[in-house]
């Protein structure tokens, strides 16, 4: 072991910088180049120009209470019903307190018509649809769209709970930027302490979700609006009229709005938080079906952001080839780059694997102590997470990008996402029809 | 008139002022032109309606049955020239009908065998009028040698349902307590239910005619305007029927994505229902569904009316014997306190009590609140007579969780409370009656739609100068005014 470990300092003592840098290239240029360094240089410039907007922001609360806007706030889901009261109390402790609530049940199985209608009966829901038969989440999403009286309409997720001022923080960015058609909320994990996979996805929130949207929402490049919290103007939401179906749907509709001209915003303070799949099977469910969207959506729905017409829009065609370039193309490279290092350094595997693997844990760990300098809220002092960094590398590096090559694949040969059971059949099938 | 003067077929009959004499029998003849005094019959064997029509027939026939004394309530009753169709009521409350006067002579054993059970009757008269009216029933099932009441649907009744024995002693607005006397009557097992049906009665006036509708839970108006919502397979969209209707040929048509909908289950279906408001626009699937009394004009939730069931009833052996040995006034319970109280006068003497005790040792302490629940009629309004007793049962419930049961509490009417509390200072009671008003307030709010129970209260203590009633009355005055 000793000698193993000596063996290793030697060879990287060595081996010199141009030939480590042949070995270790996709790690330079792409991943520290673009997650690390190019975002945390984004991540200073947003900070000084949210210091320098501080008059502007409270200007934009100020107009938003004077105009104390209806607005509504949806939440379609199926079998919802046991975390609605909750979520229902979480509203009431908003400090923006001009707002419609309204439950959609798609279709659900258990008690939740029961506990909505109970809500409802006393005043705690505004209105409460059910559908007896399900049509999936946009179906739902869509008739709580229709039936909004609001001048902007917030999507939740019934399973999330909210920081009393959320509501108020998702509003504000509509007054700062006339421009703006969406917003999206910083959604944060709740059951962070429940074991491993949920602690990862914790820190992969943290770092790699929100400190992303923050940088893409800054360049004018922010392509999803999570479902679980996000706001739309109505006016917005009506020329789209309303969300196509899924799964997907979440950064289809963003999409949509960026497409008409509007400008997506992030909010950071907005805070939602959620609980994440608590084991590795659930999570890999919820991957597949994201990753596949990609295809689905950016490759092929939306592939005219890449023609040249009267429509074409800079920003929309570089969101979607920095989404296409460092998640499908990128991906792809990864397993050349392994096997270019299977074939051309067979001899060095047993010293590359081990390298690689301690400088992606140092550039987590440089990332992640980096970065929450620009976190206000978390969920845990920082020296929380630092421990299962190491374990980072697996779970995004290794775990995640193999989950994502099997999504790319079935989706990409196969068109796996129609037959997801997320989306009933009957939509899906329609769906695969019209190549939507 | 006429023809009974004609009546000269049989020799044992005679007729003479309005009087059959068959025998030893004497029959009371009314004819429909002259006025009927039921008192007139009380010396007969029996009466003889030649009524004018059925409504005719009725009214008489009540008159009689209503009547308070036996000699004319009991007495046998026959129709004649009676032509309209069979009446169920009519025939509960008649003991025949003749087509002739001939057919007397075919009566008189019946009318015999009615005297005779009559007879037999308990005389002893009752002060209670559920029993009096229960006695009269039991009285008159027992002369016809009937055994069972059974209600006739009438839309004539008050409660859509007519018990005729029973009914004829109440007039129409009071029909419901026809009810409450069966209940008693079962409750204290003279007769035995048989389910038959269930009604649904104003809460206010007992009154079964009542219109049903649905309406907005917003401005309470039946202008409703329902619709199916229809979902589009292939874009999602999903919005009420009208909005996928073209206005020329009425096809369907997607309003997002403009493509027709021709197959239901297939291009697209309707997965539920919806309903707006023509008044104010509101949009619900859940409506109200109210109960407006045609009566009294109370409009109240459906769920606020009385369930009555109608059964059959059947008489029990105790019911039969109840006939001949009368009914026991220790067999009365009546239950208007409200448990966990005292009665306001028995209060009273509790505190002239305590009073004396306070007299004997100056060191004792004792307070009174006087609460004043001042918009709680609102609740009793729309819950009804029956759920107003259990509303005041749960305030005490509420109010005696933070006092001891040492404490006395008791309702001087259904929106004053008075509560004893003994061996406390003022700043004790005062917490103690705080802290059961916000609780008591917490359960109004949560079991009639936020309701604000607005009250006031006063805690003073127990005087030994003073009597307790008029600083009660002076309290009460104040807290009015207030």
């Amino acid at each position: 072991m000793f000698e193993y470990v000596d063996n290793f300092f030697n060879y990287i003592y060595q081996v010199g910088p141009s030939k480590l840098l042949r070995i270790f290239w996709f790690f330079v240029f792409f991943e520290f180049a673009r997650f690390f360094l190019f975002e945390f240089l984004v991540l200073i410039l947003w900070r000084i120009r949210r210091i320098a907007q501080k008059d502007l922001y409270a200007e934009a609360r100020r107009k938003l209470y004077i105009e104390r806007p209806l607005i509504s706030i949806i939440v379609p889901g199926k079998n919802e019903g046991k975390h609605i009261f909750k979520l229902v109390s979480s509203m009431r402790e908003q400090t923006y307190n001009n707002f419609e609530f309204i439950v959609v049940d798609d279709g659900s199985d258990d008690d939740t018509e029961k506990i909505c209608r109970s809500l409802e009966k006393n005043g705690l829901i505004d209105l409460f649809i059910r559908n007896e038969v399900r049509g999936g989440k946009a179906s739902a999403a869509n008739t709580a769209y229709r039936f909004s009286r609001g001048k902007i309409i917030i999507h939740l997720d019934a399973d999330c709970s909210y920081d009393n001022d959320a509501i108020e923080k998702i509003l504000i960015p509509f007054y700062l930027d006339e421009q703006i058609g969406a917003v999206g909320g910083n959604v944060m994990v709740r059951n962070y302490e429940d074991n491993l996979c949920t602690t990862l996805q914790a820190i992969e929130y943290a770092d790699t979700i929100s400190a992303g949207r923050i940088t893409t929402s800054y360049l004018g490049l922010y392509r999803v609006i999570s479902g679980a919290f996000g706001a739309f103007r109505k006016d917005a939401l009506d020329r789209v009229v309303g969300w196509d179906i899924g799964p997907g749907l979440d950064g289809d509709i963003t999409l949509k709005l960026r497409k008409l001209g509007y400008k997506i915003g992030f909010e950071p303070d907005a805070v939602c938080q959620t609980s994440v799949p608590d084991t590795y099977r659930k999570l890999t469910k919820q991957r597949l079906r994201w990753d596949k969207s990609i295809i689905r959506f950016r490759v092929r729905k939306h592939k005219d952001v890449f023609y040249p017409n009267e429509l074409f829009n800079w920003a929309n065609f570089i969101s979607s080839f920095e989404n296409i370039t460092y998640n499908i193309v990128l991906n792809i490279k990864w397993w050349v780059y392994i096997i270019d290092m299977v074939i051309n350094f067979t001899s060095l595997i047993g010293f590359i694997i081990p390298f690689n693997i301690i400088l992606y844990t140092c550039s987590n760990y440089l990332k992640y102590i980096c970065f929450s300098m620009f976190r206000d809220r978390k969920n845990e002092s920082i020296t929380y997470f630092l421990i299962y960094m190491p374990c980072m590398v697996f779970y995004f590096g290794y775990y995640l990008r193999v989950v994502r090559t099997i999504a790319y694949f079935s989706e990409f040969f196969f068109k796996k996402s129609y037959d997801d059971p997320w989306n009933p059949s009957k939509s899906s099938r329609h769906a695969k029809e019209l190549k939507i | 008139m006429d023809k009974a003067a004609q009546y000269t077929g049989d020799k044992k009959a005679s007729f003479q002022d309005n009087v059959f004499m068959y025998g030893e029998c004497t029959l009371f003849y009314y004819d429909h032109d002259s006025p009927l005094n039921p008192s007139l019959i009380a010396g007969h064997d029996a009466a003889i309606i030649n009524a004018r029509d059925v409504q005719q027939a009725k009214l008489l026939v009540r008159r009689i049955r209503a009547s308070n004394q036996r000699e004319i309530y009991l007495k046998p009753v026959f129709l004649i020239n009676y032509r309209d169709s069979f009446d169920d009521v009519l025939s509960e409350l008649t003991d025949g009908t003749l087509l002739s006067f001939e057919q007397i002579s075919e009566k008189i054993n019946d009318i015999k065998e009615i005297s005779k059970l009559a007879a037999q009757l308990d005389k002893s008269e009752s002060k209670s009028f559920e029993v009096q009216v229960f006695k009269k029933v039991i009285d008159y099932l027992y002369t016809r040698e009937a055994r069972t009441l059974a209600p006739i649907p009438d839309p004539a009744s008050f409660i859509g349902f007519t018990y005729p024995v029973v009914s004829v002693n109440f007039e129409t607005y009071e029909e419901f307590m026809v009810l409450d006397i069966l209940d008693w009557a079962l409750k204290e097992d003279y007769i035995w239910p048989d389910y038959f049906d269930r009604i649904y009665l104003c809460n206010q006036c007992k009154s079964s005619h009542v219109s049903m509708r649905e309406t907005c839970p917003s401005c309470q108006s039946s202008q409703l305007k329902p619709e199916d919502l229809v979902h589009h397979f292939s874009c999602g969209y999903i919005g009420p029927i009208s909005d996928f209707k073209n206005r020329i040929d009425g096809t369907l048509s997607c309003p997002k994505c403009s493509k027709n909908l021709r197959h239901i289950g297939v291009d697209y279906d309707k997965p539920s229902l919806i309903n707006q408001c023509l008044s104010c626009n509101e949009i619900f699937q859940d409506y109200k569904v109210k109960a407006r009394c045609l009566h009294c004009k109370n409009d109240v939730e459906v769920q606020y009316l009385l369930a009555k069931d109608i059964n059959v009833f059947k008489l029990t052996k105790k019911g039969r014997n109840a006939a001949i040995a009368g009914i026991s006034e220790d067999d009365i319970e009546l239950e208007n306190s409200v448990l966990n109280t005292v009665n306001f006068k028995t209060f009273c003497t509790i505190i002239h009590y305590e009073r004396q005790r306070m007299k004997a040792n100056p060191l004792l302490k004792s307070c009174f609140a006087v609460i004043l629940l001042e918009n709680i009629h609102e609740i009793f309004k729309n819950i009804g007579k029956n759920n107003e007793k259990a509303l005041l049962v749960d305030i005490a419930q509420i109010l005696r969780d933070n006092i001891t049961p040492a404490d006395i509490i008791s309702f001087q009417n259904n929106t004053t409370i008075c509560i004893n509390i003994n061996d406390a200072d003022m700043n004790t009671a005062e917490e103690a009656v705080v802290k059961g008003l916000q609780k008591l307030k917490v359960l109004v709010a949560n079991n009639f739609n936020n309701f604000e129970l607005k009250t006031k209260f006063r805690v003073e203590s127990l005087r030994i100068d003073k009597q307790f009633e008029p600083q009660f009355r002076e309290i009460t005055k104040q807290l009015a005014e207030q």
